[in-house]
């Protein structure tokens, strides 16, 4: 009996002894602090994604593609950049908050790479992205690897007018750039989508 | 005869366990603050500073929330008494818990997924923190809260 009576006390000493201990509590940092702590986070943090979209070279062997497997494939050497949401959906990992026309901020990737994968549809794959100054830089790489407009006009694809160019270092390909808010139909992110996206496409021409 | 020791096994551990929180309960009452214990880890006091804006909140055992604002230059405080709710998703691992935070006036002040928190026992994180996330796995904006000591 005094066993028991002993070995209980020893149960309520330890209970007061670990009453206010906590491992939680005990990685807690003081308000003052808190400047000192983000910077040594920051420094001490994995590297991230580093891009935001393809580059033209990237497009260009894209558009030799006329399965998803081979989309797939080739994607797969992106995946620390793209991730592959759904089926003929990647999307960059990188986010940020992209402006609508009701003025509301969504955060949603800065760029996507959609592919068909409806049987019957026509084989397309487009690069879109949902930033100006990310499609201008692209764009300005096109034109530097000769890319000049050739013509335009509605594609039926994007619902808006396309500008088309090719360029003499890449024979047989032309690209299809537009301005729509209907970058993919009524697909994935695409459904309902409100915002100002620009597409990059490929096209083989014979 | 031989089921006693495990009984008293269990009642020891039970009776333990009942003391902690009864000692937790008072010592909170007494002291101010959470003693937090595992799968607890989302209570306690929260904060986050950057150049534009500082932002600290204290999750309650009880469910109450108090949340503080700065947004700089300016250094007036908005203070924000209300309820916080902690909502798991279930098995799908698409979808993080939420953590809906209401102001007394009915209005959400955020409701964010909790893309992480420093586990009981962690031995990683060298402090305690606390990851919100407006969307899925699939988001890479974040923003980081660290545990603040009462």
């Amino acid at each position: 009996m005094r066993r028991i009576i002993f070995s209980y006390s020893l149960l309520f000493l330890l209970q007061i002894l670990t009453g206010c201990d906590s491992n939680a509590n005990k990685k807690a940092v003081k308000v003052e602090d808190l400047d000192k702590i983000i910077a040594e986070e920051a420094r001490n943090a994995p590297a991230g994604p580093t891009r935001n979209n393809l580059s033209l070279n990237e497009l260009i062997n894209l558009s030799n593609c006329e399965d998803a497997l081979c989309v797939q494939l080739l994607m797969k050497e992106l995946a620390s950049n793209f991730i592959h949401a759904k089926k003929g959906e990647f999307a960059s990992l990188n986010r940020s908050a992209i402006v609508d026309t009701l003025g509301q901020e969504n955060i949603i990737p800065l760029s996507t790479l959609y592919f068909t994968t409806d049987a019957g549809a026509d084989w397309r794959i487009a690069h879109t992205i949902h930033k100006k100054e990310i499609s201008d830089k692209l764009m300005s790489e096109f034109v530097t690897k000769g890319f000049a407009i050739q013509d335009s006009g509605y594609y039926y694809q994007t619902k808006a007018k396309a500008y088309h160019y090719t360029s003499s270092e890449f024979p047989g390909k032309m690209l299809y750039f537009s301005i729509t808010f209907s970058p993919w139909g009524s697909k994935g992110l695409y459904l309902g989508a409100n915002w100002t996206s620009y597409v990059f496409e490929i096209k083989n021409i014979r | 005869m031989r089921i006693i020791p495990y009984v008293l096994i269990v009642l020891t551990v039970g009776l333990f366990l009942f003391l902690r929180k009864c000692i937790d309960q008072k010592v909170e009452k007494v002291t101010g603050k959470e003693i937090v214990r595992e799968n607890e880890e989302i209570l306690g006091t929260w904060a986050s500073k950057s150049n534009a804006a500082f932002v600290m909140f204290r999750l309650r055992r009880d469910g109450t929330l108090n949340y503080s604002f700065i947004k700089y230059p300016a250094t007036d405080t908005i203070k924000i008494i209300g309820k916080y709710e902690y909502v798991f998703s279930g098995s799908n691992p698409n979808y993080f818990p939420r953590l809906y935070t209401i102001s007394d006036k009915g209005d959400t002040i955020f409701n964010y997924y909790v893309r992480y928190i420093t586990p009981y026992n962690s031995t990683i994180d060298k402090y305690s923190r606390l990851i919100l996330s407006p969307n899925n796995m699939f988001d890479t904006v974040e923003y980081i809260f660290y545990r603040i000591k009462q």
